[in-house]
C-alpha cells in the first residue's frame, strides 16, 4: 500500500500542494483527478522522489519510501519521451537494468511486452521511426518493463487512439489484477468512472474527495428524484415541501429535504394516477469533480 | 551503484559507437594522422630532387651538359649520405653537433636532349619537351634559352659547369695533370659545428607537441559536446524525468562522463598507436621512439584534462533546454578551451611563460607535454601539473554536479545559472 500524509510543497514561495493524503490499495486502480495546476503531477513526482515534499511523509508498505523501494515503482510521466535513436528493444532492456533486472530476464521480459503490444516486428527499429501510437505502446512498456510493485501514470490515455486506450485500460486493470497498486491521472471523468475503483480528487492544492467511486456518488447524490408519470407532472409545484428542479410534460426532476422523505412524494404520486418510473438520480462523476472543484 | 554507472556508461559508448557521423570522423581522423605521416615521405619520394630536361645544340654546349649532369648526380649523392647520417645521429639520440657545409651545387637529375641545331633546341623548350636550351650562338659564345623564366638550379648548375670546364681547360693547357685536377674537385668544404644547438629532436618534438595540443583541444571540443549533447537530448526527449525515478542524478551524470572518457581516451589511444605504427612503417624511427615516450604522459595529461572539463561540459548541456541553446551555453567553455589552446601555442620556447603555461590547469594538457618532449620538465613537475588539475576538477564536478541537479529537470526553457544554483530542493535520497 502507498500513503501519503501530510505531503506539501512550495514553489518560489508558491504553495502548490498543502497537506495531500491519501493512499493507494493494492490490487486497486485509484484515478487522481484534479484541474490543470492542481497538483497532480508534482504529486507523482513526490511519490517517485524526483521531488522532494516541504513536509509530509510518503510511505511504501509502511515504511517510509527508500531509494530502494522506489527503484521497483514503474513510472509513466505526463511529458513522454524515451530516447529518440535507440531501438524498442534496446530501450527497454536499459530501463529495466537501471531498476535492476539483469541483462537476461531484461531481453525476454522486453521481448515479451512488447510482442504483448503488437511491436513484435519493430523490436530493433529507431523509436523516432515509429508512429506515434506504436511509440506511446513503447513509453507504457517502459513504465512496465521491471514488474514494478507499483504503477503511477501520469494522464497515461491522453494522446490515445480508441484502440490504444482500450489496451491501456487492459494493461491497468491486468496490473491491478496480480495485487499491484495503479495510481493515474486523468482528466477524462468517463474514462475514470468506468475503470477505476478508488478516487482521489485535488483542487487548490488540497484532497477534496476520495472514496470508492461508488461511495463518492452515493454520498453527493443528495436527495434527487426523477418521476415519470401517466400525465402531465405540473401539478408537482403545488406540493408543499419539496423542490421541483425540472418539469418536461410526465418527466420531472425534484429535490427532497432528506432522502427518507422518498416514500411519502412516491404516496401522493400515486394518489395522483400512475406512476411508471420513480428512481433517485445519482450524479456522474463530472457532476461531483464540478461541484467540488469551484 | 558501479553497475548503474557502468550500465549508463555503457549506453553512452554503444549509442556512440553505432552513431555514422561519429564512425566517420574517426576514420577521416585516422587518414589525417597516417596522411601526415606518410605525404612528406612519398612528396619526397624521389628523394626531392628536381629533374630537369636540357636540350643542347652544338659540342660545346654538349660537354658542359655533360659536366652539368655530373655535378647534379654527384651533389644528389652527397645530399643522400647527409640525410642517412642525419637519421642515424636522430636514431641513436646522438646531437647532430657537426655537419657537412652544403657545397653550393644544387642536387639535381638532369637528362640531356641532343637536338640538330639551336632553332631545333628552342623548339624543344617552345613545346615543353625541354625545361631549358644549351645552344651556340653564331659568334661562338654560349646562351640559355628558357620559355618564361630558366629554373634558377638549372641556371646554377650550367653555370657551374662551364666555369668547372673552363677552369680544367685553363689548367690542362698550364700544364696540371690530371690527378691534381681531381684532387681539386674532390676538396670539402669545411664542416660546421654549433656552440649552443637546439634541443635534441627538436623538429619532431615540435610537430609532435602542437599534434598533442591540437588532439587534447580537438577532443575536448568534440567529446565535450557530446556530452552537452547526450545531456539534452535526454533533457529534450523528455527521458530524464524516467531515468531520475531510476536512478540518482550524480550516478547519471558519472555514467557519462566514464562513456565518454573511454571513448575520447580510445580515440586518441587509437590515433597515438596508428601514428606510432606509421612512423615505425615509414622509417621514422626517431618520431616513433619519441612518440613512445611521451605517448603515455600526453594520455595521463589527457585523461584528467578531460574529465575535469566534462563535467563543466554536463552542467551546460542541462542548462540549456533544446539543442539550439547550446551554443550560448558552451560559450564560456569554449572561450576556456580555445583561449588556453592560442597561449599554448604562443608559448612554445622554454622560458617563463611556458613554465607558468604548464602548471595552469587549463593550459597544462598541452603545454606540460611540450616541455617533457623537449626535455625542459622533469617527471616531478608533469606530476605537481597533474596534481592540480585533478584538485581543479574535483572543484569544478563539485560546481558542475550542482548545476546539473539544479537545472536537470527545468524542460521548458533554458536555465541561468544562478536559477540552476539556488537549486529548488529536488530528489530527496
Amino acid at each position: 500500500m502507498l500513503e501519503l500524509d501530510g505531503i506539501s510543497r512550495s514553489f518560489d514561495g508558491r504553495r502548490v500542494l498543502d497537506g495531500i493524503s491519501f493512499t493507494v490499495e493494492p490490487g486497486r486502480l485509484t484515478g487522481f483527478v484534479g484541474s490543470n495546476g492542481a497538483g497532480k503531477t508534482t504529486t507523482m513526482r513526490i511519490v517517485l522522489g524526483i521531488l522532494a515534499p516541504d513536509a509530509g511523509t510518503v510511505s511504501w508498505k509502511g515504511q517510509p519510501v527508500d531509494r530502494e523501494a522506489r527503484r521497483g515503482f514503474g513510472y509513466m510521466p505526463e511529458e513522454r519521451g524515451l530516447y529518440p535513436k535507440m531501438n524498442p528493444l534496446d530501450q527497454l532492456i536499459f530501463l529495466a537494468r537501471l531498476h535492476g533486472v539483469d541483462a537476461g530476464a531484461a531481453r525476454r521480459k522486453a521481448t515479451d511486452l512488447l510482442e504483448q503490444l503488437g511491436l513484435g516486428d519493430r523490436l530493433t527499429d529507431k523509436l523516432e521511426s515509429l508512429s506515434l501510437g506504436n511509440q506511446q505502446r513503447v513509453q507504457v512498456a517502459a513504465a512496465l518493463i521491471h514488474e514494478p510493485a507499483l504503477l503511477v501514470l501520469d494522464e497515461p490515455f491522453s494522446g490515445l487512439d480508441p484502440i490504444t486506450v482500450d489496451t491501456m485500460t487492459t494493461i491497468l486493470r491486468t496490473s491491478a489484477a496480480t495485487g499491484v497498486p495503479v495510481l493515474f491521472s486523468s482528466h477524462q471523468l468517463d474514462l475514470v468512472e468506468r475503470i477505476c475503483d478508488d478516487l482521489v480528487i485535488i483542487s487548490g492544492g488540497g484532497v477534496v474527495a476520495r472514496g470508492t467511486v461508488e461511495a463518492l456518488r452515493h454520498e453527493r447524490a443528495g436527495a434527487r428524484f426523477r418521476l415519470v408519470l401517466g400525465e402531465d407532472a405540473g401539478w408537482l409545484r403545488d406540493v408543499d415541501g419539496i423542490q421541483v428542479l425540472d418539469v418536461d410534460g410526465p418527466k420531472a426532476l425534484v429535490e427532497l429535504p432528506d432522502v427518507s422523505h422518498d416514500q411519502q412524494l412516491l404516496s401522493v404520486a400515486l394518489n395522483h394516477g400512475p406512476v411508471h418510473e420513480f428512481s433517485r438520480v445519482i450524479p456522474a462523476l463530472a457532476d461531483i469533480y464540478r461541484e467540488v472543484s469551484q | 551503484m558501479i553497475e548503474t554507472i557502468r550500465l549508463i556508461a555503457a549506453r553512452e559508448i554503444t549509442t556512440k559507437l553505432r552513431d555514422r557521423a561519429f564512425l566517420i570522423s574517426t576514420g577521416v581522423m585516422l587518414l589525417i594522422v597516417v596522411g601526415s605521416v606518410v605525404v612528406p615521405l612519398l612528396l619526397n619520394g624521389d628523394d626531392g630532387h628536381p629533374k630537369f630536361r636540357l636540350a643542347v645544340a652544338g659540342s660545346s654546349a654538349t660537354t658542359i651538359g655533360e659536366t652539368a649532369k655530373t655535378v647534379g648526380a654527384a651533389a644528389i649523392t652527397a645530399a643522400d649520405v647527409q640525410e642517412k647520417a642525419d637519421d642515424q645521429a636522430g636514431e641513436d639520440g646522438l646531437p647532430l653537433v657537426t655537419r657537412a657545409a652544403e657545397t653550393g651545387v644544387p642536387a639535381a637529375d638532369l637528362t640531356l636532349v641532343n637536338a640538330d641545331s639551336a632553332d631545333a633546341a628552342t623548339a624543344l623548350v617552345r613545346s615543353e619537351d625541354a625545361d631549358a636550351a644549351l645552344v651556340e650562338t653564331a659568334d661562338g659564345t654560349l646562351e640559355v634559352i628558357g620559355r618564361d623564366e630558366v629554373d634558377s638550379d638549372l641556371s646554377t648548375l650550367i653555370t657551374v659547369a662551364a666555369q668547372a670546364d673552363e677552369t680544367r681547360a685553363v689548367l690542362t693547357e698550364a700544364g696540371v695533370g690530371d690527378d691534381v685536377l681531381t684532387q681539386l674537385q674532390s676538396t670539402r668544404p669545411p664542416g660546421e659545428r654549433l656552440l649552443e644547438p637546439g634541443s635534441p629532436n627538436e623538429g619532431v618534438a615540435t610537430v609532435l607537441s602542437f599534434a598533442f595540443a591540437g588532439l587534447f583541444y580537438f577532443t575536448a571540443i568534440v567529446f565535450g559536446l557530446t556530452i552537452a549533447q547526450s545531456v539534452v537530448e535526454e533533457k529534450q526527449s523528455r527521458v530524464i524525468e524516467i531515468l531520475v525515478a531510476a536512478t540518482p542524478v550524480r550516478l547519471l551524470l558519472a555514467g557519462k562522463i566514464v562513456g565518454n572518457a573511454v571513448l575520447a581516451l580510445g580515440q586518441v589511444a587509437l590515433l597515438l598507436a596508428i601514428g606510432l605504427a606509421a612512423a615505425s612503417a615509414t622509417g621514422q624511427g626517431a618520431a616513433a621512439s619519441l612518440l613512445l615516450s611521451s605517448g603515455g604522459w600526453f594520455l595521463l595529461f589527457f585523461a584528467l584534462g578531460f574529465v575535469m572539463l566534462s563535467c563543466a561540459w554536463a552542467a551546460a548541456g542541462s542548462l540549456a533546454a533544446r539543442q539550439e541553446d547550446l551554443q550560448s551555453t558552451t560559450m564560456p567553455l569554449q572561450m576556456a578551451l580555445i583561449i588556453p589552446f592560442f597561449l599554448a601555442f604562443s608559448f612554445t620556447d622554454p622560458g617563463t611563460g611556458l613554465k607558468v603555461l604548464s602548471y595552469v590547469p587549463f593550459t597544462s594538457p598541452m603545454s606540460m607535454p611540450r616541455r617533457l618532449l623537449i626535455e625542459d620538465a622533469s617527471w616531478w613537475e608533469a606530476l605537481i601539473s597533474l596534481g592540480i588539475i585533478a584538485a581543479t576538477g574535483a572543484l569544478l564536478i563539485v560546481l558542475a554536479a550542482r548545476l546539473y541537479e539544479g537545472s536537470l529537470l527545468r524542460t521548458g526553457t533554458k536555465t541561468s545559472i544562478a536559477a540552476a544554483w539556488k537549486r529548488e530542493k529536488q530528489t530527496s535520497a
